[in-house]
This record gives C-alpha cells, structure tokens and sequence, in this order.
C-alpha cells in the first residue's frame, strides 16, 4: 500500500509552500497543485491520502472540486480551508461530505489534527464522523429549545447577527446560546457542530 | 295786501308810505281828479243828453264815482262827496239840498263799492263771469234801485209826492244804473288791463272794431239813414261788432266799444234821432235803457265767459304740457291700457324700452308683447289687477326686433265711479341689465361656493383681530367641527411645537408687503398630526382705497407628500448607509483576505520551522530559506497595509476649507432616522464663530457618521436609561478645531482606549473592527487626530481634531 499523500490545492504558492512545509514537519508526505483542474489531471483513484482545498481559487472553486471528485466516486476526504467570512460556503461543503473545515488564519494543530483525522477516516472507510449518533443525539437533546433553534441555524452558517435578526434576539444573547450549544454537544469547533447536525439528520447533508 | 279779500279784488294801487303831508297831498290830488271827473262827466252828458234840465238820459257821473271807490277805495269818498255837491250846486234847476243829495249819492255809491268788493270780491278786469254779473247786479242794479228808492222816500217824507213823481225818479234811477253799466267796466278794465298794451299788430284790427262800432252805431242810430232805421231790431246789429271786440280782444275792447256805441246810441237819441226817439219818449227812453243794459251785460258776459275760458284752456294745456314732459322725460316708459287690456296710450320712452313704434302698439293686447312662456303669468296679474291689485312684477317681453328684455311693471287699475274695471295705466322699466347682472352674480356666486364647498383645501379669512371670518366647509372633513362654531374667534386648532415659530412668522409676514406668505406645518386634526401647507395672502378689497383688514390662508392637506419624502430620504439615506457600510466591510473583507494570505503562510512556516528544528530534521540552511520566506511574506503584510493607507489617503485632491459646524449638522441629518429608530435623542452643541478647517468632506463626514453610529449602538447594546449622544464642534488648539462626540453608552474599559484605533479590534458582536482604525487614519492623513477618552458621567467620548484653514491667523488671534 503507497504512503497517504496529502494533495494540496490552493493558487497562492506561499500558502502551498507553507502547507508543504507544515506537512512535511511532521512526517506527512504531500503534492502540491497550483488549481483544481491541474490536480484533478493528476488525480489517481487508487492514491491513499486526503485533499487540503481553498475554498476560494480562480478557474475552479474548491467546493467545485469537492463535487468533481464525487462524481468521480472517489472517496478521497477534503478538508477546505476558508477565509474570514465564507463559514456559509464552509457549511456547504460540510452537507457536500467535506470531511472538515478550516478558517484561515488557522492554529497549525487544527490543520494537522484534521489532516490526521482524514487520513485515519480514509484508512478506516467512510464511517460516519463522530461516530456514535446515539451519544451525539443524547447530547444533542440537552439544548433548550432556544439553544436548538439558535444551534440549527449556527449549523447553516449564519452569522451571529443573522441568527439574532431571525429570532429577534440580541447578538450578544445569540453568543451566549452559541457558547451553551458549543460546551453542551462537545464540539470544538464549528465544522464539528455542522458534522454533528448532518449526522442526527437535523440538517441535510 | 295780502288779505284774502285784497287778494281776490285784483290789484288796486298800493298805498305808499309816504309822510302825512305827501298823503295829504295824494289825498288831494286824488279829490281833486275825481271830483273834476265827476264834475265834467255830468256837464258833458247834461249838455249832450239832457233828459230834464237836471237830468241827463244817461249819467256817466256815477260809473265814474264807483269806478274810482273800487279803484281807490276810501280815500276816494271825498272826491265823489265833493264832485257830486258841486255837480248839484252848478245844476240849472232848483235844487232842494245839495248836501243831502250828494250825501246819499256817496252813500248808495258807497254801499255797491262795499258789496262789491267784500261780498263779491269783484275782480277789477272783469274777466269772470261771476264778476259781471256781481257787477251788473251788485253795483248798477244796486246802485239804481237805492237811488230810486231814496228819492221817492225823500219826496214821500217832504210830502212833495205827486201822481207825476213817480217817473222822473225811475228815469232817474236808471239812467244812473245804465251809466254805471257803460261807465264803470270801461273805467275799471283801462285800470285792470294798463299794463297790457295791445300789441302791435292788432292795433289796425281794434281801430276796425272802433270804426265799425261807429258805423253801425251811425247806420242804426242815425236819422240819415231813416229808411233802415224804420226796423226797430236794427240795434242789434251791434251785438256781432262787440262779440267782435269780445271773441278777438278782451273785456277792455269790449266795454271801450259798448262805451263808444251807448254814447251815440243815447246822443241820437237826445237828438231825436234813432229808433228809441220817435213815438212816446219816455217808452223810447226805457227801450233805450233796456237795449243798453242788454247789450252791456251780454257783451261783458260773452267776453267775460271768452276770458275765462281761454285761461282755463291755458291752464289745462300748461297743465297737459308739463305732464306730457314729465311722461316723456321719465326713466320708464307709460302705458294706459283699456278694460279689454288694449294699448290705448303709450309714451316716447316705452316705445324705446319695447322696440316697436307707437301705431304698433296701439290697439294691441298688453299680452301680445309678452314672450310665450310667461303669457300665463301675465294672465294671472292681469286678473289681479281687474280686482284692483295693482303690484308690481317682472316679466320678460319680446321687444320688436326679437330680442327678450326683462322689465318690471308698476300697475295702476283704474276704475270708474261704478267701481268698473276702465283699464289700467303701467309704468315700465328696463330691468334687462339688472337681471343679467344678478343673473351673473348669481352664476359667480354658486362657482364661488361650489369651489369653496367642494373642495378639500382649507380656506379661512381671519381679520387683523386675529378673529376667524369665514372658513370653508372642508373644516368639518379636517378638524370634524362645524365650521360656524370656530367663525368669530382665534384660530384653535394646534399647531406642532417644532412648527409653532416658523407658522407665527410667515402670519405675521403676511401683514406686510408684499402680503403674502407661505409656510408648511403639522396640525393636529381629527385624525391625528397632519401636514399642511399654506398660502397666506392679504385679500384684495376692490372697494377703491379701504385698506385690506381680511387674511385669506388656503391650507392644503401635504401629508401624503410629507411621507413619501421622508419615505424617500429614508430610503436614499439607508442606500447611503448600505453603500458606506458595504464598502467599509468590502474593504475589510479585502484586506482580510490579503493580510489572512501573508500571515498564514508565515504561521505554517514558522510551526513547520519550529518542528522541523525540534525534530533536528531540518538543516540551518533551511531554516534561514525559511526565514527568508517568512520576511517576504511579512513585507507582502505589510504591503497590503501600505496599500490599504494609500487608498485612504486617495482622495487627499478634494481637500477643501470647510465648516466644521456645516459637516456636523449634515452628518445628524444622516444619522437622526437610525438615532430616532434607537430611540436615542442626537444633541448638537456647536460653537459659534468657528474657524473653518482643511477637510475632505465626504472623508470626515464618513469618520463622524461612524463615530455617531458607534455611539448610538453602543447605546443601543449598553441599554443605558440615559440615551443621549452629544456632538460638539468647540475650538481646540491654535490652529485646529474638535469635534467630539461623547454617548452614554457603556463605557470602554481604560485598557481599550487605544486598542479600539487597532485594526480587527471591536467591541461589537458583529462589528469588523475596522471602522476607528480607517477613521483614524483619515484624521491622521488630514493632519488632525482621534482619540478616546471615558466620558464624565459614563460612557465614551470619541475626540477629532483638524486643523483650520487659517493656522496662522488663529495663531495671532
């Protein structure tokens, strides 16, 4: 079995540079391509690995990538990277089957604990994220009604100030709930909320 | 003289006021004259016509006495008393008493003066019938009969009387009588009529009459003639020469010939000539006398009755004139219609009213004129009228040449002494114009009101006492209050306070040139605060020089505009604001981005770095490649924030002296709707006088408007009670002027004042945190600085500075 390779798609040659590096520091093995179509040409569906995409690239987008490999039946995880402000897109890559998303600027921990987790899920198949729906359901179930409401809309990627407007709540109250659903379901962050939701069904995936 | 009595005898002398010895003398005089009169009237006839030796058949003496009593009255008795005693003193017979005879002759004179002239009122001129025969009657007859019965009471008393008596006294007596009857009318009408001369022309006609008077007189009277004078009626060929002088000239002429031909009459006969001188002489003498007194008295009569009514002719015609004029010249024109309501009579003027010429009209029914569809009407008065209405109505008539004219009829039926209905007479006047003009004044008038009554406007008319006039019906729809309850005091509806000066000026603008004004305000109405905007104008009297003393003020509902205005700047406003906020957060999304790239290549190579020198994996060279690249990325950051100052500082070019007071008021006018919608009230404090500053204004009016917003929302998430946000505009160093805006909000925490100008730092939920620090940088681009500070009593103040257009001059200032 070929070593896992991390294919990274980003158009800024600092950031695949970087991302190389990064990669590199710790033992994992990496490709770097300038775009999605050029990855794609390079792509082979027996490679072991996970794909790093920005979401936001010229030519290609990398939700548009996501979708390309789908149709290709590869079952290759995607993590996508986000800038400030595309937590909306980041969600929808989520409900695509993106394994997991990242705002840049990122801690590097974060990258690379989702890089592994990638590449374990892609070892272990497609097995649901958090794996055990029954705990995640359970924990889920704790949320006050506001809380759920507020969680529910959290997970399509509104922002606070949106999720304020629609429930003619303030924003700082709708960060207080944000705070509450974060600590109460154990998420880390808010693509594993996202995660969380689409595997109790609460959104579509 | 102007007693009755003295007024009905005529003119007689007026007794002058002269001294005693001038009346003494007229009095004389006057004696003298009459007696002389009397005197040689009496010699005259005695030698002419003597009938005895103391009698003449005709004694013109005592026409003469009486003519002089009713001429002069009184002062005339001496005369006669004396010309009479004289007469009978130079008498050729024995007289018994001269005295006593002239005495009783002055007496029964007297007594005929005094009948005729207080019983009678006897006119002078003889021109009434009445007065010739109170004449004839009272003075001869009276004067005769008095006579004769005194002689023969006389002769009755001395016992003288004898069987032969008896006739000299009637001879007496009527010679007397029949001379007053010839003597006095000519004596009295030359006195009546001296002031009439006769004209001119007639002179040859009357010298005619005089002549054939003669010739008659000569061809009946005279013996010469003796073949004619055979037919005694002959004399009374002299009847048609005196209704001659009678029907031509006056009583003046008639009795001047009556005079001309007695004397003849009575001379041939005294001579023996004439159909009275033959035969029996005292019969020839009573024919004489009767023919006299005949042709005296008809003639006088006939001329008499001539005069009068030829005065009584002239003063009908005077009078039928001055009617006629009156008709004529009159404004309305006359009508007289028969029983049958035919024009019998129409004036000069109705037949101008009604266009047709009088022969037209005449014989024509009144209703004939009257247009077709008021004939009814016409009808209806006419029947009032035969019950002896006489009302006056108006009525249309078709005039000759088609037209339609209105008039108005003034009736009068008239009626006969059986109360029958003779017709009527009507005055009519031409109401055409009238009518037309009310017609129009009518029309204008229900324009007028149907304009001031239908429409929605608001008109009302307050005089200079500030007390309501007049004011539309429209009021009801406004204030729901019936306008006639608000009419005659002030205005009552209220006004807004904020609108309350502006809407008190532009009232009292109005009062003075040029009278008009304008003004929009909120009243409030029935149905709540409603926008109104106003004309106000002084009303023009067209009554020439009355001062104007009326305010009309039209009011028209502007509400609806008024919203869509607001509606309108609100909305630009909000454009306003999504334009700034989104190329604010455009911008930072930008940058974000840009500085996001540079920094998280670092990042990665720095950890990577960090790991690969932990590990000893990684060789110095590479770790300075590394470091060479993380330099270069950090410069690129750096790059971005170069970029991101020069874009501010862009527009550097429109740079401008500005009014810092002007920037500020415009920025509240931007911000009040969001202010009013937080319920946060917006107080500008700004200095008087201040220099203005160096300033690009869309820049700084951009920092203000987000100072003032993150004031007000800082209020907004603060939930402060107080929600105030001040603005003040105060000079501040020489050289620059501050502006600060200070809120109420809660406060920033000492440690944050100077981390709010840092990019990416922010206090809002949702804020960017971008906003003080672009803001920053613009004032720092204009020279200028701002700063946070905490506020006295809570809250935040945020402080800009900019410099003045004049540094210098502040500088010495």
């Amino acid at each position: 079995m070929p070593e896992p390779t991390v294919f990274v798609v980003d158009d800024e040659p600092a950031i695949r540079d970087s991302l190389a590096m990064l990669l590199r520091s710790v033992g994992l093995a990496s490709r770097t391509f300038p775009s999605a179509p050029a990855f794609l040409e390079a792509f082979d569906a027996n490679a072991p690995g996970c794909v790093v995409a920005d979401v936001r690239m010229p030519g290609m987008s990398g939700l548009e990538l996501q979708e390309a490999l789908r149709a290709r039946a590869a079952r290759l995880p995607v993590i996508i990277i986000t800038g400030h402000g595309d937590i909306a897109m980041a969600v929808r890559a989520m409900k695509a089957g993106a394994a997991d998303f990242i705002e840049k600027p990122f801690n590097e921990q974060v990258l690379l604990d989702a890089v592994h987790r990638a590449l374990a899920q892609g070892h272990a198949d497609p097995a649901p994220a958090g794996s055990n729906r029954a705990e995640i359901e359970a924990r889920m179930a704790t949320l006050t009604p506001r809380e759920h409401e507020v969680m529910l809309l959290i997970a399509e990627g509104r922002p606070n100030k949106v999720v304020a407007t629609r429930l003619g709540l303030s924003t700082r109250t709708v960060e207080v709930h944000r705070a509450k659903v974060m600590e109460k379901t154990g998420a880390r962050s808010l693509a594993e909320l996202v995660r969380m939701a689409i595997v109790c069904d609460l959104i579509a995936a | 003289m102007t007693t009755p009595a003295n007024a009905a005898t005529g003119d007689r002398p007026a007794p002058d006021a002269p001294g005693r010895a001038g009346r003494f003398a007229q009095l004389a005089v006057l004696t003298v004259g009459i007696a002389a009169a009397y005197v040689l009237s009496a010699k005259v006839a005695l030698a002419l016509f003597p009938a005895t030796k103391s009698l003449a058949m005709l004694w013109p003496s005592a026409g003469i006495a009486l003519a002089a009593l009713l001429v002069w009255r009184a002062p005339a008795l001496p005369g006669v008393f004396i010309g009479c005693l004289i007469a009978h003193l130079t008498a050729a017979g024995p007289d018994e008493g001269a005295v006593a005879s002239a005495g009783l002759t002055t007496v029964y004179t007297a007594l005929a003066w005094v009948l005729l002239e207080k019983f009678a009122r006897i006119d002078l001129g003889l021109r009434r019938v009445a007065d010739v025969l109170a004449f004839a009657v009272l003075g001869a007859g009276t004067v005769a009969v008095t006579k004769g019965a005194l002689r023969a009471g006389t002769l009755a008393w001395s016992g003288d009387w004898g069987p032969a008596s008896g006739l000299p006294i009637v001879l007496s007596a009527l010679a007397t009588g029949v001379g007053i009857l010839i003597v006095t009318p000519l004596c009295l009408t030359l006195y009546a009529a001296r002031r009439e001369p006769v004209p001119r022309g007639r002179r040859i006609e009357l010298a005619l009459v005089a002549a054939a008077t003669v010739g008659v007189s000569v061809l009946v009277f005279s013996a010469r003639f003796s073949p004619m004078v055979a037919v005694a009626q002959l004399p009374y060929a002299l009847f048609p020469v005196l209704f001659w002088a009678g029907l031509r000239f006056g009583p003046r002429e008639v009795s001047g010939a009556l005079f001309l031909a007695a004397m003849m009459a009575v001379s041939y006969t005294a001579l023996g000539e004439g159909p009275f001188a033959g035969g029996d002489r005292l019969e020839g003498l009573a024919s004489l006398y009767l023919f006299l007194t005949v042709l005296g008295v008809t003639s006088l009569l006939f001329s008499a009755a001539l005069r009068q009514r030829e005065v009584a002719d002239a003063a009908v015609h005077a009078s039928e004139q001055r009617n006629r004029l009156l008709i004529e010249r009159m404004n309305e024109g006359l009508a007289m219609l028969d029983a049958e309501s035919r024009f019998q009579y129409v004036s000069d003027r109705f037949c101008e009213i009604t266009g047709y010429r009088r022969e037209d009209v005449i014989g024509r029914r009144g209703i004939d004129l009257v247009v077709p569809e008021q004939r009814a009407q016409w009808e209806a008065h006419h029947r009032l009228r035969q019950q002896g209405v006489g009302d006056s109505y108006e009525l249309a008539l078709q005039r000759g040449n088609g037209e339609r004219i209105e008039i108005h009829v003034s009736p009068r039926p008239l009626f006969d002494e059986q109360g029958r209905y003779t017709g009527s007479f009507a005055l009519i006047m031409d109401v055409t114009a009238r009518k037309r003009a009310e017609a129009a004044l009518r029309e204008s008038e229900k324009q007028y009101r149907l304009l001031v009554e239908n429409q929605t406007e608001l008109v009302l008319t307050v005089g200079r006492d500030g007390l309501v006039r007049f004011l539309s019906p429209s009021y009801w729809q406004l204030f729901g209050a019936d306008p006639a309850t608000a009419v005659g005091k002030p205005l009552a509806f209220e006004v807004h306070a904020d609108d309350r000066d502006a809407t008190a000026r532009a009232w009292q603008a109005a009062w003075h040139p040029p009278y008009s004004a304008s003004v929009e305000n909120r009243v409030l109405t029935a149905k709540g605060w409603v926008w109104l905007a106003w004309s106000l104008r002084l009303a023009r009297d067209e009554r020439a020089g009355s001062a104007p003393d009326e305010l009309v003020a039209v009011a028209r509902d502007v509400t609806d505009r008024h919203r869509a205005e607001e509606q309108a700047r609100q909305h630009l406003q909000s454009l306003a604001h999504v334009a700034r906020v989104s190329s604010m957060g455009e911008m930072a999304s930008a940058i974000a981005h840009e500085v996001n790239q540079p920094l998280t290549a670092i990042a990665n190579y720095v950890y990577a770095c960090i790991r690969l020198l932990r590990s000893g994996a990684s060789t110095t060279d590479e770790a300075l490649q590394v470091m060479q690249r993380v330099a270069a990325e950090a410069e690129r950051a750096g790059e971005v924030v170069r970029k991101m100052r020069s874009f501010v500082r862009g527009d550097e070019g429109q740079v401008s002296a500005v009014d810092a007071n002007f920037l500020v008021a415009e920025v509240l006018r931007l911000a009040a709707p969001e202010a009013r919608n937080s319920g946060v009230d917006l107080i500008p404090a700004l200095a008087g006088s201040l220099p203005e500053v160096l300033a690009d204004s869309i820049q700084i009016q951009q920092v203000l408007l987000n100072l003032v917003r993150n004031a007000v929302e800082a209020i907004v998430a603060g939930g402060a009670a107080q929600r105030i946000v001040r603005i003040e505009t105060a000079r501040a160093d020489p050289g620059f002027v501050a502006i600060r805006v200070a809120d109420t909000g809660p406060g920033l925490p000492p440690d944050a004042l100077e981390k709010v100008f840092e990019p990416f730092y922010t206090t809002k939920a949702d804020g960017v945190g971008i906003g003080l620090a672009l803001s920053r940088s613009i004032a720092d681009a204009h020279g200028g600085r701002l700063w946070a500070t905490c506020g006295d009593g809570g809250g935040a103040t945020l402080h800009l500075t900019l410099p003045t257009a004049a540094p210098l001059e502040e500088a010495d200032a």
